[in-house]
């Protein structure tokens, strides 16, 4: 009698297909695993709901995403329609000393503008109300700078002689009523103050000057310059905002207070969706038990006996949570951010760039901590172990930070799974800590290792 | 009495117990080294008004993620392993082994907390001066406050820990529930800018009041005082005990 040898009829495709139901399978059989997920999207919702109609914002514009210092001195005259302004700045002083031209809706604070400017630290940029920072060459003083207001657009060029010009960026100018002319502006000057056992971040009116040359509006000098009134202070300061002429298209400015964005302002899309990490906690745990759970019961030989590539199970089990833990990241994030749309002030468009990364992040965050979890659970076998060195790694700077000298606190940010929560910044402040795919690439290394670490554990020990 | 022995007898011969309040006396007095050691005068304006007992107290925020660990396992250990079965046959009154559990496990945590706490002040007395500071009097009234106080947190976290797990029955499911607790707080309080839901947060939630005990300045004015903060924290505990209680005492054993 022969006896052929057993051998699997089924494809290499319906055994992942196999692999990935039967781990859905498992996780979705716990109905208390199925009610926490569910509750922690609730909860996530409720919890902005709560702070949203709690809060006592008072009704005004809606946060913006890029904020801005309408800082520093400037001059103008009142452009008719299209129009081309050239200068050469030909030298400034002072910290980080911004100079050069600019075109905006009127002259009071926070108005539309859109600005061509030399930064001593960095170079030439682009800035305006409706794009933000957009830089350019860098070219620092003596640098030829040139705007041009053409239908609703705002071109702008630099130049290093003042006929070869080269284009730094475009942007958009809406309002129908546009003034132009020279400006100065100086970055604030952060100083760190440590008392009664916290560290304060507060800015300090920066200061420049600078030598415009050759200024001119359509080729000619206007002559007539109105000065922008002084912010605050006594206009009598002999140090204070001036603007003098210095020879036939010569001036000279000195200008206190920054234009550009403000490093102080809060982040409106991070503030709303602060409640993500009650997915991201729930998620984790879950992560862990839906391993350690099948250790205990003895449940995991039946799925090595089942699936002997060890690896394979994992890598199943892996892709199953991510995706779930994907999902209801997704959905906690959306619960999040509505429910603190209904603050008095709103929060930003849906969908307008960098919210829909801020949205679609905490999705991946809620993914890779869900598979950063499963590692620690394969790792440690036990649940309470797991799930609290999970928790207190992904939560290090809100339990040990309250206190810390910013840098300190800062690095805690960076070096520690708690940087994967980067993704949801959408303003860049004085205290960001790390770019925001930066450190939802940090979460994915701690992950990487960790489950990585599992596979290879897994292979080589008991069941 | 027999009770509270039978209650000790089972956490004492458990291996990870040790290990537990190991790590949390270490990890305590580490985390308290290493904030000291952070911290400078360099940028202190003119004068720094430094609460160098909280700053020297800092890892006892770290040390209560053990503490809820061992608090927990204490409870949905016995659910886990089924032992639960041979404690209620021995003491079929429910109540006398929830006082007897809570007892040990307050003691237990008392003298770990007590450990940790001095070990964290000595390293603050220590690295302190290096850093500019004057070091606190450890004899102080203040810092004799700050620092019991410290370990009556921890015993006070242990019972809130203690009443969920009776509640949950389940290691995963208790711990996650306490540390949210715990730390949801904290978390909303750095990205929310609403000074009045600052407030709130820090007046009512578990660990920031908690650990309002371990202000020795006056100045600015704590948002709660130093005892009302730890009664806030008391009074978590107590509903969770309560409940842990009355969910235990009515339901059989499974």
């Amino acid at each position: 009698m022969t006896i052929t040898p057993y051998r699997s009829a089924t494809t290499g495709k319906a055994r992942a297909t196999g692999l990935l139901r039967a781990e859905w399978t498992k996780l979705f059989s716990v109905p208390r695993w199925t009610a926490a997920l569910a509750a922690a999207v609730l909860l996530t919702g409720l919890v902005s709901l709560l702070s949203a109609l709690g809060s006592g914002d008072e009704q005004g514009a809606t946060p913006s995403l890029n904020p801005f210092q309408d800082g520093g001195h400037y001059a103008y005259t009142t452009l008719g329609g299209n129009a081309e302004l050239i200068t050469q700045v030909t030298s400034s002083s002072g910290n980080g000393v911004k100079a050069g031209l600019m075109i905006r809706e009127s002259d009071k604070p926070g108005a539309a503008f859109a600005a061509v400017l030399t930064d001593a630290a960095s170079g030439v940029h682009l800035l305006s109300s409706v794009d933000g920072d957009l830089p350019g060459t860098a070219a620092k003083a003596p640098v030829w700078l040139k705007l041009s207001l053409s239908g609703g657009t705002v071109t702008a060029y630099s130049s290093a002689d003042g006929t070869a010009w080269q284009r730094v960026g475009t942007t958009s100018y809406k309002p129908t009523t546009a003034l132009g002319g020279p400006f100065v502006a100086a970055p604030d000057t952060t100083v760190v103050t440590r008392q009664f056992g916290s560290e304060s971040i507060t800015g300090e009116v920066g200061r420049g000057s600078a030598q415009f040359e050759h200024l001119s509006i359509g080729g000619t000098d206007p002559g007539s310059w109105t000065e922008r009134e002084p912010m605050e202070g006594p206009a009598a300061d002999p140090n204070g905002p001036s603007f003098t002429q210095t020879g036939p298209g010569a001036y000279s400015m000195t200008g206190l207070g920054n234009l550009g964005l403000d490093p102080f302002a809060s982040d409106p899309v991070k503030e709303a969706l602060g409640g993500v990490l009650i997915a991201a906690v729930t998620i984790a745990a879950i992560a862990v038990v839906a391993v350690t759970a099948e250790y205990r019961r003895g449940m995991i030989r039946t799925s090595f006996a089942v699936t002997p590539r060890r690896a394979r199970t994992l890598l199943a089990k892996a892709a199953v949570l991510g995706g779930v833990a994907f999902a209801i990241g997704l959905l906690a994030a959306l619960a999040s951010y509505g429910g603190s749309g209904l603050r008095a002030r709103g929060v930003p468009d849906i969908t307008e760039w960098p919210v829909p990364r801020a949205i679609i992040g905490s999705g991946l965050l809620t993914a890779l901590v869900a598979v950063y979890a499963l590692g620690l659970g394969v790792l440690l076998k036990r649940a309470a172990t797991a799930i609290a060195i999970a928790l207190v790694t992904l939560t290090v700077p809100m339990i040990v930070t309250g206190g810390l000298p910013l840098s300190a606190a800062t690095w805690l940010e960076r070096l520690t799974p708690t940087a994967g929560f980067a993704i949801q910044q959408a303003v860049h402040r004085y205290d960001t800590a790390i770019a925001p795919w930066a450190g939802l690439a940090v979460l994915a290394g701690y992950a990487a290792i960790v489950f990585g670490l599992a596979l290879w554990r897994q292979s080589r020990r008991d069941a | 009495m027999r009770a509270a022995h039978a209650e000790w007898t089972k956490l004492r011969t458990l291996s990870s117990t040790a290990w537990i309040l190991a790590t949390t006396v270490l990890g305590t007095i580490a985390v308290s080294a290493a904030t000291v050691l952070a911290t400078d005068t360099g940028h202190c304006a003119a004068a720094c008004y430094e609460d160098t007992v909280k700053l020297s107290l800092g890892g006892v925020r770290a040390g209560q993620a053990v503490i809820v660990v061992l608090a927990v396992l204490t409870i949905s250990g016995e659910y886990a392993t089924g032992t639960i079965g041979p404690t209620l046959a021995a003491t079929p009154r429910r109540l006398p082994v929830l006082a007897a559990k809570a007892a040990v496990i307050a003691a237990t945590v008392a003298v770990a907390g007590l450990l940790a706490v001095a070990g964290s002040l000595l390293a603050g007395r220590l690295i302190l001066p290096g850093n500019g500071f004057v070091p606190p009097s450890l004899t102080d009234p203040l810092t004799l406050r700050a620092g019991l106080g410290s370990v009556a947190y921890l015993v006070l976290i242990a019972l809130l820990a203690l009443g969920v797990a009776l509640v949950l029955r389940d290691t995963a499911a208790s711990v996650t529930t306490v540390y949210t607790l715990l730390f949801l707080a904290p978390a909303l309080t750095a990205v929310v800018s609403d000074p009045r839901w600052h407030a709130r947060l820090e007046k009512y939630a578990p660990m920031t009041a908690g650990l309002a005990v371990q202000n020795t300045l006056v100045v600015p004015k704590p948002l709660i005082g130093p005892w009302h903060g730890l009664g806030v924290l008391a009074a978590y505990s107590a509903v969770a005990l309560v409940a842990g209680g009355v969910v235990f005492a009515r339901r059989s054993r499974g």
